[in-house]
Formats: C-alpha cells, sequence, structure tokens
C-alpha cells in the first residue's frame, strides 16, 4: 500500500520557459496541514510567489490541485481547483471546476500539477501517466473552447480530458476563463494567465489506481452518504430535477434576485421566468459530473422563437439571472446562446452578464453612447447582450476595455460610475442582492477572491433554509455564519467535493469518509479539519496582506451600502456592513485593519508565514 | 444479464467506480467491466458484455481464450489470450472494454451487479433469467 491513500502521491512541476519538467512525491507535511485542492495552491502559491508580481507576467504561477476526495466514490467528488494570483483582481484567486477533468489528473498519479515561466510560442501540455511533453499549440491558437478540446481528441484519442483556453484568453481577457469537458474554471481570469504563458490546454490520460485504506468501511459510508443524498429535498428533489435554478423562486420572493445592475424595479415578462419554465422550454436531459448521483447540469435547446435550435449545458441559476434580471431579460433563448457563446470564447458568464448590466445601465444614462458599442444598449435588449458577448469574446472594439471587468470599465468612464459597478475587490458580484439578506454583503466583502458567493453561502440559512432560518433582515449571528463556512468551504475545496453534495453529507460524515478512504490519523474529527480550513483562509488573507489589501477593501458596491430598493422585501434597507465586519474581525482575530493577529498566526501554525509577510 | 437505459443515465461513472473496486480493490474506471463514454454536450452511452446469446466472442477467438461459465458468463483465460482483439470486433454489441491489453467481461460479480447496486438513476438494472 502506498503511504498516502486517496492522494494519487506525486507533484508534477513544469516551467514553460525551459520547456522542462519534473515529477515529485507528494509532501506529507503539505498533506496534514492543508489537506488538498484550495489548500495546496494556497501554500505552494504564498510560499512561491513573490510578492506584488504582475500576474500576466512569467512570474505568476498557475497551480492546478485535486483533493483526496476527487475521483473516488463519494458522491460529487469530481472538484479541482486551479489558484493563480487573479489579472482581474490582482490578489488571490482559486477557481474550482467539476467535470472529468479533475479525476483524470488523479488517475494520471498527480494531485498537484504547478506551471511557471512563459512559453515563447503557443503550447499544450499532453500527459499520460508519468509521460508528460510540452507540444506545439499554433494550430489551436484562435480557436474556440469547443473546437481545441475536440481537435486535442480526434489527435491524442477520446479518452483525454482537456482543459483549455479560448480566444478571450489568448488576448489575457482579464474575465477569461479554463473551460475543461464542459464544465468551467470561471471566475477571475485563470484564462488571461493561461493566455500570457502561452499555454493554450491541458491534455490528460490517467490509467492509474487509486487506493483505498479501508474499502469495507468506505464502501460503507459510501452507501450512507448516497442514501442521504437521495432522501435530501435539495440534493435527491429540486436540484435533480430543476437545476440550480431550483432556488430562483425562492430567491427572487426574498427580494435576493437583482434586477438591472442592482437598481431593483421590474422588467417585461420577468414574472414569467422562474424553474419552472426552465423545465418546461429547456430542459431535455441530466448530465452528472464525475461521481455525482445528483446531475444538477442540464442539457438545454431551445424550441422556439429567435433563438431556436441553440442548446447549451446549463444555463446555469448564476446565468439565468446574469443574461435575465441582471440585463432586464426575459427571452431565454438569448439566455441559453449567451451562455454558449462565453463557453465558446472561453469567459467567465458570471461577470460578463454582470458587465453587460452594467453597461446597460451606463446607455441608459448616457455615459455611453450607441456610437461607442455600434447599437443600442437599453435594458431588455437581447441582440445588444449578444453583440457585447461577440464583442468581449473577439476582444474586438469596445470589447477589449469591456474584457477588464466592471472595475477598469468604470475607472476608464468615471462619472461617478463607480458607484454602480457591482465589484468587490475588482470581481463582479454574483446573483445575489445583499439589500435583501445582510450575510451575503458581509460574504461579499470578506470572501479571499472578490465578490463570491462560494466562500460563504449564508443565504442559504437566510432565505433557503426553511427549517432553521435565520433573519435576513438582522445583522445578528452573520458574522459567526460568514466566518465558519468560509472555513469549512475551505475545506470542501480542499477535498475536491462540490458543495452541492454537503447540502445533504454533514462535516461528520465527511470526515469519516476521509479517514476510510486516506487512514491519515492527522483527519480525526470535524473540528480538526475545521483547524486546517480556518489555516487555508488566513493564509489567502495573508497572501492579499502582502499584495495590499486592508480592511478599506473589505467592502461593497457604494449602491448596496447607500442607495435602498424601492419596492420588495427589503424595500428602503441598505446593507449595515461595518457592524457585521467589526464583529467578523473579531471572530477571526484580525486586528482593526483586518490583519489576523500574531497570536492566532501561531495557533494555526502560520507564525512563519506572518514573519515572510512582515517583511515584505 | 444487465439491461441499460440511456434515457436514465447521467453519465456519472459512479457504475466504473464501483465495478474497480469489486474486481481490483482499488478505484480505477480503466479496468472497469462496464464504460461510459460522453457525447458532450449530451449524454453519451455505457458499453459492456451483455452475456448475450449470440456468442460471437466465443466463436471468433483464434486461442480459445474465451469459453462461456457454467452460469451463462464469458470467462477469459489470460494465459490464452494474445489481445488481438478479434472478440471486440465482432460484438454485436459495438465495442468491449479494454484493460489497455485484454478486454474486459462483466462477471456479474457474483450475481451481485454491483453496477445495478449504484446506479443513482436506475438506468442500470438486473434483467434477464435472474431478475
Amino acid at each position: 500500500m502506498k503511504e498516502l491513500p486517496g492522494y494519487a502521491g506525486q507533484v508534477l512541476t513544469i516551467d514553460l520557459t525551459s520547456q522542462t519538467y519534473e515529477i515529485d512525491k507528494l509532501p506529507n507535511k503539505l498533506v496534514e496541514e492543508y489537506l488538498g485542492g484550495k489548500g495546496f495552491c494556497a501554500k505552494i502559491l504564498y510560499d512561491e510567489l513573490s510578492a506584488k508580481c504582475d500576474p500576466l507576467s512569467s512570474e505568476n504561477m498557475v497551480v492546478i490541485a485535486t483533493g483526496p476526495f476527487t475521483g473516488t466514490l463519494v458522491p460529487s467528488s469530481s472538484r479541482c481547483v486551479i489558484g493563480t494570483k487573479s489579472p482581474l483582481t490582482g490578489i488571490w484567486l482559486d477557481s474550482n471546476c467539476g467535470g472529468t477533468f479533475g479525476p483524470e489528473l488523479k488517475m494520471a498519479g498527480f494531485d498537484i500539477i504547478k506551471i511557471k515561466g512563459q512559453a515563447i510560442k503557443p503550447i499544450c501540455i499532453i500527459i499520460e501517466n508519468d509521460a508528460v511533453s510540452i507540444e506545439g499549440a499554433e494550430v489551436l491558437w484562435g480557436k474556440d473552447t469547443f473546437s481545441t478540446q475536440q481537435i486535442i481528441k480526434e489527435k491524442y484519442g477520446q479518452e483525454y480530458k482537456v482543459a483549455c483556453i479560448g480566444q478571450a484568453g489568448e488576448e489575457k481577457n482579464l474575465v477569461a476563463g479554463v473551460l475543461a469537458e464542459g464544465r468551467a474554471f470561471g471566475r477571475g481570469g485563470a484564462g488571461a494567465v493561461f493566455g500570457s504563458k502561452n499555454l493554450k490546454a491541458i491534455a490528460v490520460r490517467g490509467t492509474r489506481s487509486i487506493e483505498i485504506y479501508n474499502t469495507n468501511e468506505f464502501l460503507r459510508e459510501n452507501k450512507e452518504a448516497y442514501n442521504e443524498i437521495a432522501i435530501h429535498m435539495d440534493t435527491g428533489g429540486s436540484r435533480p430535477k430543476y437545476g440550480t435554478s431550483g432556488i430562483y423562486s425562492f430567491i427572487k420572493e426574498a427580494g435576493v434576485l437583482p434586477i438591472k445592475n442592482f437598481q431593483g424595479g421590474s422588467y417585461p415578462g420577468m414574472e414569467l421566468v422562474n424553474e419552472h419554465q426552465l423545465v418546461e422550454e429547456l430542459y431535455e436531459e441530466s448530465r452528472a459530473c464525475f461521481a455525482c448521483p445528483i446531475a444538477c447540469s442540464k442539457y438545454s435547446k431551445v424550441k422556439k422563437g429567435k433563438y431556436e435550435g441553440r442548446y447549451v449545458e446549463g444555463p446555469e441559476y448564476e446565468n439565468v439571472w446574469s443574461f435575465g434580471a441582471q440585463c432586464g431579460n426575459s427571452d431565454l433563448g438569448s439566455i441559453v446562446y449567451a451562455e454558449y457563446l462565453c463557453d465558446f470564447y472561453g469567459i467567465d458568464a458570471v461577470s460578463t452578464g454582470n458587465i453587460i448590466g452594467f453597461v446597460m445601465e451606463c446607455y441608459e444614462k448616457g455615459i455611453i453612447k450607441k456610437d461607442d458599442l455600434g447599437f443600442g444598449a437599453n435594458f431588455g435588449n437581447d441582440e445588444a447582450i449578444i453583440n457585447i458577448i461577440h464583442l468581449i469574446g473577439k476582444s474586438e472594439g469596445i470589447g477589449k476595455l469591456l474584457g477588464q471587468g466592471v472595475k477598469r470599465i468604470s475607472d476608464y468612464l468615471g462619472k461617478d460610475t463607480s458607484r454602480f459597478a457591482m465589484h468587490v475587490k475588482g470581481l463582479e458580484l454574483p446573483a445575489y442582492d445583499p439589500r435583501g439578506a445582510f450575510g451575503m454583503g458581509l460574504a461579499f466583502a470578506t470572501s479571499d477572491r472578490g465578490a463570491c458567493h462560494l466562500r460563504a453561502y449564508p443565504v442559504s440559512s437566510e432565505v433557503l433554509d426553511h427549517a432553521g432560518r435565520i433573519d435576513p433582515l438582522s445583522t445578528e449571528f452573520k458574522a459567526e455564519l460568514v466566518k465558519t463556512e468560509q472555513d469549512w468551504f475551505a475545506i470542501i475545496d480542499s477535498l475536491g467535493l462540490c458543495l452541492f453534495g454537503t447540502f445533504a453529507i454533514g462535516p461528520n460524515q465527511i470526515t469519516d469518509l476521509l479517514y476510510s478512504l486516506t487512514g491519515q490519523e492527522e483527519f480525526p474529527s470535524a473540528s480538526k479539519l475545521m483547524k486546517i480550513g480556518e489555516r487555508i483562509y488566513n493564509l489567502t488573507r495573508l497572501f492579499n496582506i502582502r499584495e495590499g489589501i486592508t480592511h478599506k477593501d473589505d467592502t461593497l458596491p457604494l449602491r448596496l451600502l447607500e442607495e435602498s430598493l424601492s419596492d420588495g422585501p427589503s424595500k428602503g434597507v441598505t446593507v449595515p456592513l461595518n457592524e457585521m465586519l467589526t464583529e467578523y474581525y473579531l471572530i477571526r482575530d484580525w486586528d482593526e485593519m483586518g490583519r489576523p493577529n500574531k497570536q492566532k498566526l501561531r495557533e494555526l501554525g502560520l507564525g512563519e508565514e506572518f514573519c515572510k509577510s512582515e517583511s515584505q | 444479464m444487465i439491461i441499460y437505459d440511456r434515457k436514465e443515465c447521467i453519465g456519472c461513472q459512479i457504475c466504473e467506480i464501483v465495478c474497480s473496486m469489486e474486481h481490483t480493490g482499488r478505484i480505477n474506471p480503466k479496468k472497469s467491466r462496464i464504460r461510459y463514454h460522453d457525447e458532450l454536450p449530451q449524454i453519451g452511452k455505457v458499453e459492456f458484455c451483455r452475456q448475450c446469446l449470440a456468442k460471437a466472442c466465443v466463436e471468433v477467438c483464434p486461442t480459445h481464450a474465451i469459453s462461456l461459465s457454467a452460469i451463462g458468463t464469458i470467462t477469459l483465460d489470460y494465459s490464452l489470450c494474445t489481445g488481438c482483439l478479434q472478440c471486440n470486433k465482432d460484438c454485436p454489441f459495438g465495442s468491449l472494454p479494454m484493460d489497455g491489453e485484454y478486454p474486459l467481461f462483466c462477471d456479474t460479480c457474483n450475481g451481485n451487479y454491483q453496477c445495478t447496486q449504484w446506479c443513482p438513476t436506475k438506468a442500470l438494472k438486473k434483467g434477464g433469467a435472474e431478475s
């Protein structure tokens, strides 16, 4: 038996400048202290990146990491993380993807790939177990993500799993993502980092086995976990049927669905859009990621209207919002096509929709004009949505500016547009209006990669959980909730588990599964895992502090702090962020500047890291 | 035998995982006797030996490595198999899963059919005379 059951046991380091690679043993200490996935990325990037390095230079690194659960029988355990310094935000980025790429990478024998340097010409990395080659990718350059994946499979074999960038990543568009087998490492601009390295694609095929420490226990615990998932009202009920949009009506009724770039109000047809309409009009098949019984992904095809025949794997809840309510648009066909185009060009569909809503508000206010765009762009104009995606995807005309994200567009436009440039630390807000769920405000403000709903998800307790619901318009318990979720989600993202599976299987079950898989005495209890989660979250904080982040950046767009909605359940309120933030720092043992105190760092075993950040 | 309903399949590959665990004690979909082939963005299909009545594989095997067991499953004598894959070419259901060298035949897990027990949507079911 290997020393580390559950892990592949190897680290692959590739230097694109020298076109060389080496394979090392996965260090036990890294496993003990950082578990996998996100934790691995945090430790490696903190140690090996120099402070204030240019994210699009050869100095930046891409770390791709799986977790112990990735590729195993544990339900919803397909996830794989890309960690890098984000060119969009200039701070920490971990972007996480399901599907089949992560499991294949692990079967090839690698828990981690570190990619350093910069190739002088377009290249792709081909991995088959220990055989690694760096090959020319001139023929792939300029191709969309679908063609890229297809061409690689035709050349090397259909069993290869491919992660690649589209045209947007090549152009170092800051909202470019990395697409992999129908899923996306979407947020934060990892695609631009690939582009800056001339790295078009990574293709991997693995034929190795994952060892299990105690197979009988592992099977028994998994059987229980699968049963829990099957009988849970979300994972066994609404999510398989409605996909990620199962929450749409609840979010909308609670006044948490942002409308027209968070201005609120209404738009034509908005009452028709909900999860039931998606099932009736679009969904044709359910698709699962590797080892996932939930199958929240849907294959959708448009059956009527001007987008008839268009299809997508989706649309996800986030994009039903980002190209729908965010743009005042109720045409589902255009939403399907918009999401398809984002995958085609390789751009983040959340940030892109957010950008379009911002452009539409600027257009209606006369700040951006028809001449700037070449077409009108009032809210609800579905053709404008499609046109803007083409411009961003191809980096054409004004698309070059728009692909830099709302923060930079707003900086360029001036005229007080920063009030309604809906981002935190440069990352565009996703589909939740914190004025209807205060906890989400704190979650966005303190997320380590900028506005993100997947670092903490208090809206679940505030709106979606009808049994243990807490008041969405109160600040009470929000700091504790956000802190606890951030630490626990760091564990989920390190295990290789999907957040959705954890709606049904809890921390104790997860801990038992981890032990029967790995047999590691270092992971004896959920509370011990929480400590690792806290360590990871504090380390990404130290990373951000090193890049210049302070308490002043832990904030929200002014619109959310100063403008209230004129109707709905959260009418007349703004987000009382400061109150929650002060409490959050206290609970985290961070000082008033948002820096972890020495005692906390010592407790987490981060003393050395602290000294490093002090000296910079 | 196993009955497969493509309409219910979600492409999760859980059948591959449990099959490899049953037969190798480890997780390795490439050693699984049932194999999912994706057709992005839509669902593909699984392939596996159906223990069909045609038994073309038994007949065409040039080294007589393939035979019928007492319970009607196909067994492969690895000492005789040359990996020529004539069985694969003549399989009336398409192609057989491979471990890289040899074809892999469903052995029913001693009648337990782990894949049907774990398939979350029951796209795979135990069928035929044993059901």
